[in-house]
């Protein structure tokens, strides 16, 4: 018996756009879409209405924010899933669409495929965000968030990791390291292992030139 | 040589300049005027009432003294008369008489009034001439003539001049009484006078403060009603500037889509004639399909221009952003320009995070200044570069290599007395009307914004070169290995945050890695054990199970697989030693999605 589509609503103010995308997912045998809508307030009528799987929504619509239709929707109706679509990608935009906790954020101009290949994903329960959006991800002690500025690698390290790095861009050998630290031969091993994963650099030299670029020890 | 004109229409300089300076010392000045009257008038009453008070007492002495000292010779002379004993007394009467006399000299010379001069006076004779008969009625006695003496003494002019004397007395006393109290009734009008001169120069003083505050309230007003002007007039000539590139752009774009819209009608046309026959021309749709996204690259462009909300963050490849901008400057610039561009870095390797659009604008504000600072012609350079931190001045703890992008031109240079001042809103060199003055101050507050830093060099008559380095981004490179789908193994992603979880997830799954969520502790072994075949890591969070890391380790081992095992952690947590002793990767929290799907792409192929 074959499984009934997956029910998806489309809102977007665009009717060009809004029209090409339910023609193009109506040729998925999966996928179902039972209305579209031009603005946000429509959207969440047609939601509650009509319960789809998923919704497909622009952030910039007029009259009530996306975000905040989001928002209601899924206060009433936990398991519909929402997957912002956007010309832009704007940090204000990926916090709000991360507040309500959304299945995923993707930019217009995307090949249709892989749109379509989102959709399936996130009515499975799973994410999917734009390479530009995830790249402004971070995973943090209050959940996933909005990275707050570029990063150096060396951020990856814990204070141990960094303070091995430094004596071993100091010459030292791991015995004479785990000597000094008061530990074990092994456990000065892990951690090297470990700086050279995080850092993504395999030998010596290579992490001796690191330390001294990034400050830890004098050249 | 182009001159810099005013920056900003000019008030007159009255209403510009804050009316401090005159007002308040003026204001100060009659203030210590004030002061100094008010001290002036204390010092001069203290020494009218102190003059007053001694020459009361020095007059009303004198006549106590001469009283006191008549009725001594009184006294002597009735003595010498009635108790014969007139040899022992006439010494001390001779002596009275003298002090006497030299009393009343001095007191001569104390009235100053005529009248009391006069009372004073016959006062003296009136004395002299008691003095007279009492001496002669002591003579008389001496020489037994008793009755002579007594005569005399008893004498109508002896004894009416007594009473006389005792009224001259008063009568001088009351007389400089009345003098005196005459000139403090008189001082107390003067006071009166003094008093409402006091209060008229202490309103006059306040009216003059109250006046100043008045003129200051006035002056901040229009002091900010002119900031808030100036505010509106940027914000209006940054959109006024954005309409004049977009206006330089216009010719360029309309060549662009005159050319798409001929080529989309073309491949129609012909995609039309092929399906009249019966065929597919799979050549012109493509071709429409590639005009299609020609379009959409000139409209992006146009977007640069068209919306007036906040910049965005995100990474991009800024030698790409040269290539393109830089075919479109050709459209827009002169053709006397010759535009050189140059990369020394390879593709892929100028990524930093920022804005676009805003940084299209940096490279068209700057490429436009170059072209104007070359009105007969000259070559325009624009390259990137790698560069290092320090030496390029960049600061930023999170970014230890820099992309410098420079933009050069072989123009006039720019004088060393106005450098200081090109990125000045409003600041500008042509003429005005010809350009806002905005343009090289958007490139440096972008700049700025993007945690660049901004060098200039200019050598007059040979050419003027900016330099921009912006902080690399280097999460792109950690990023890079997430694009990988061959690997194999299976993710286990213990953590209590379900769409943490799944976003992880998903992003994994674009690796080719399988993943499972676990909802507790035991469930996490329990997969361990199903899954022994696999490579297995285990993203696990440190607030997933209570167990402390030796004992993890333990309960790890005691389903005989050894996974791969992240463990993350909040930064700084006391417990990191702990994990990374029981040899599990820590990873302190916040971290880059990206690198932490990296991280787990390493621990998901097979070892």
């Amino acid at each position: 018996m074959s499984r009934s589509p997956a029910t998806l609503l489309i809102a977007d103010d665009h009717d060009l756009l809004r029209n090409m995308l339910a023609r193009r997912l109506a040729e998925e045998p999966d996928l179902q879409v039972i209305g579209t809508v031009a603005d946000a307030s429509a959207a969440l009528d047609a939601c509650l209405a009509h319960r789809p799987d998923l919704v497909l929504m622009d952030i910039d619509m007029p009259g009530l924010s996306a975000f905040e239709a989001a928002h209601r929707m899924k206060n009433r109706l936990p398991d519909t899933r929402i997957l912002f679509l956007s010309a832009y990608v704007r940090d204000g935009f990926i916090s709000q669409a991360l507040e309500v906790r959304a299945g995923g954020y993707l930019t217009k101009g995307r090949n249709p495929e892989a749109l379509i290949t989102c959709i399936r994903t996130v009515i499975r329960g799973g994410t999917c965000f734009a390479p530009e959006v995830e790249s402004r991800l971070e995973i943090g002690p209050g959940g996933v968030r909005l990275t707050e500025k570029p990063r150096s690698r060396l951020e990856l390290l814990t204070a141990r990791e960094k303070q091995i790095l430094s004596y071993l861009a100091r010459g030292m050998s791991k015995k004479e390291i785990a000597r000094l630290d008061g530990t074990s031969v092994k456990t000065v091993d892990h951690h090297c292992q470990h700086v050279m994963e995080k850092l993504d650099l395999h030998d010596r030299v290579e992490l001796t030139r690191y330390a001294i670029r990034e400050g830890l020890v004098a050249p | 040589m182009k001159r810099p004109h005013p920056p900003y229409p000019e008030d007159p300089p009255s209403e510009r300049r804050m009316p401090f300076p005159g007002w308040f010392l003026l204001a100060n000045a009659v203030a210590a005027l004030l002061i100094a009257f008010l001290g002036w008038h204390i010092y001069e009453s203290h020494g009218f009432f102190g003059q007053i008070g001694a020459e009361f007492e020095s007059q009303t002495e004198a006549v106590a003294q001469v009283r006191e000292l008549r009725w001594e010779l009184t006294q002597a002379a009735h003595h010498v008369v009635l108790f014969d004993d007139g040899e022992d007394r006439r010494k001390p009467y001779e002596d009275a008489t003298r002090r006497l006399e030299a009393e009343l000299d001095a007191d001569l010379g104390l009235p100053e009034q005529a009248t009391e001069r006069a009372g004073l006076g016959a006062l003296v004779d009136l004395t002299r001439r008691l003095g007279t008969i009492e001496a002669k009625a002591m003579v008389a006695a001496l020489k037994g003539r008793k009755d002579e003496a007594l005569n005399l003494l008893h004498s109508p002019d002896y004894v009416e001049g007594t009473g006389v004397l005792c009224a001259s007395m008063d009568a001088f006393a009351k007389s400089v009484y009345d003098r005196l109290q005459g000139r403090l009734r008189s001082h107390g009008e003067n006071e009166l006078v003094f008093f409402s001169v006091d209060v008229a120069v202490l309103l006059f003083a306040g009216g003059l403060w109250w006046l100043l505050g008045v003129r200051l309230h006035n002056w901040q007003a229009r002091a900010d009603s002119e900031l808030g002007k100036r505010i509106n007039a940027e914000v209006h000539l940054r959109q006024a500037q954005k309409m004049e590139a977009l206006g330089q752009m216009a010719a360029g774009v309309g060549h662009d889509f005159k050319n798409l819209l001929s080529s989309i009608q073309g491949y129609a046309d012909l995609a039309s004639r092929a399906a009249e026959r019966g065929q597919i021309d799979h050549a012109s749709l493509d071709g429409i399909h590639a005009a299609a996204q020609q379009g959409a690259a000139v409209t992006g462009a146009l977007l640069t221009f068209s919306h007036n909300t906040g910049p965005e963050r995100v990474p991009f490849d800024l030698c790409l952003l040269l290539t393109e901008t830089a075919g479109r400057l050709r459209q827009t610039l002169p053709a006397a320009i010759q535009i050189v561009t140059r990369s020394d870095l390879p593709p892929g390797q100028c990524r930093i995070i920022g804005d676009r659009n805003q940084l299209q604008q940096v490279l068209l504000n700057l490429a436009t200044n170059a072209a104007d600072a070359m009105p007969a012609g000259g070559r325009l350079t624009v390259a990137l570069s790698a560069g290092e931190a320090g030496r390029d001045g960049l600061e930023s703890a999170g970014a230890r290599s820099v992309i410098c992008l420079s933009v050069s031109d072989t123009g006039q240079g720019i004088p060393p007395e106005i450098r200081g001042r090109i990125f000045e809103p409003f600041f500008t060199t042509k003429g005005r009307g010809q350009s806002t003055g905005l343009g090289l101050a958007i490139v440096h507050a972008i700049a700025l914004d993007h945690g660049a830093t901004i060098d200039v060099d200019s050598v007059l008559g040979e050419g003027t070169t900016f330099r921009l380095c912006f902080p690399r981004d280097e999460s792109a490179s950690a990023a890079a290995p997430a694009h990988a789908t061959d690997l194999q193994g299976m993710l286990l992603i213990a953590s209590h945050d379900a769409y943490r979880a799944q976003l992880l997830a998903s992003a994994v799954g674009r690796l080719g890695l399988e993943t499972e969520q676990m909802a507790d502790w035991r469930e996490l072994l329990d997969a361990l054990r199903r899954h022994r075949e696999l490579a297995l890591t285990v993203l696990l969070d440190a607030d997933f199970t209570e167990c402390r890391a030796c004992d993890c380790s333990d309960a790890f081992a005691a389903t005989g697989v050894r996974p791969h095992v992240l463990i993350m952690t909040e930064r700084d947590s006391p417990a990191v030693r702990e994990y990374e002793d029981a040899g599990f990767m820590v990873l302190e929290q916040p971290l880059p999605l990206a690198e932490l799907v990296s991280l787990i792409a390493k621990g998901g192929t097979p070892r």
